[in-house]
């Protein structure tokens, strides 16, 4: 897995290119941040506390664990906010499994992003995973570049500069 | 409908939650742990991926690991930049003196610090959490 800093950014990179969802602003955006970092609670927390487990655990990645996850978070919150922390929370590790998908792992390593229909890991073999400092630093510099305010800085010093 | 799903949600969710893991028990992890146990290959085996952690260096400068249930993995790495534990990922074939002849190989050896990274963005997560959820009727509500 990519760290979850650049999983943080990636949420960050999204709001920023998809700011008129509605489910990804705020105060949304929180449980949207939430649900890109679920993949990674119990299947990597169990890998520093429970190094034993680590082959089942691996299940609480999974789409379908997911799914279910989200489901018993969402039923915690109030009737009128629900459905769209649901929506907020999907959406979230849905993309942690886009940017997971998108390492080079030897033997698909073990995300089965489509069981229980298919039981092999699928990978999109675009960067290595032990590249993730680099794939960290530039998630986070595309989300300080995607930001509104820095095209808003970048938009007024052109026209600052074009006055002069 | 969907309202009906989220309302009972928790329980759903816990039930089919709980269903799954005996599914993938049978179906993934119990395969799977018995794959990377190297102590299941025999010579002539092709080994298509098996995660280890680096143990020592042999006499003639090559690498021995050890797989999850500790067994001992000789290789014909010859890596000399693997500090004791880094976590190896390896792929290859078994010879006749049960050696395995790596043909592709990963180390993560800044993994504590990607741990370390991780936790930290944890407690951000929580920290922004609190700040933003606070409590209405015994139920959770987003601050708007």
């Amino acid at each position: 897995m990519p760290d979850l800093i650049s999983h943080m950014a990636s949420a960050y990179i999204f709001r920023n290119l998809f700011a008129k969802l509605e489910i990804i602003r705020k105060p949304f955006f929180y449980m949207f941040v939430f649900g890109v970092f679920l993949p990674d609670f119990i299947s990597r927390g169990a890998l520093v506390v429970f190094p034993d487990f680590f082959f089942i655990v691996q299940y609480f990645h999974t789409p379908f664990a997911c799914f279910f996850q989200t489901l018993i978070v969402s039923s915690f919150f109030v009737k009128e906010q629900r459905c769209r922390i649901f929506l907020a929370i999907t959406l979230g590790w849905i993309l942690h499994d886009v940017f997971d998908a998108a390492q080079i792992l030897i033997g698909g390593g073990y995300y089965y992003f489509f069981w229980p229909v298919y039981s092999q890991s699928v990978t999109m073999n675009l960067f290595w995973p032990h590249d993730w400092p680099y794939v960290a630093i530039s998630a986070l510099t595309l989300a300080w570049l995607t930001t509104g305010s820095f095209f808003t800085r970048v938009l007024k010093w052109s026209r600052f500069s074009r006055t002069r | 409908m969907i309202e009906i799903i989220l309302t009972r949600g928790a329980i759903i969710g816990f039930i089919f939650l709980l269903l799954g893991i005996f599914l993938f028990e049978n179906n993934i992890s119990a395969e799977r742990s018995e794959s990377e146990k190297i102590a299941n290959y025999s010579p002539g085996d092709h080994i298509s991926f098996l995660q280890a952690k680096f143990f020592k260096v042999n006499r003639q400068g090559q690498v021995i690991l050890r797989d999850l249930s500790g067994g001992m993995v000789h290789t014909g790495l010859d890596q000399k930049d693997f500090v004791l534990n880094t976590f190896v990922v390896v792929s290859g074939k078994m010879d006749g003196s049960r050696k395995v002849l790596v043909e592709k190989s990963q180390s993560f050896p800044k993994i504590k610090i990607k741990i370390f990274v991780s936790i930290a963005a944890v407690f951000f997560l929580f920290w922004i959490l609190t700040l933003n959820i606070r409590m209405q009727s015994g139920k959770l509500k987003l601050r708007e």
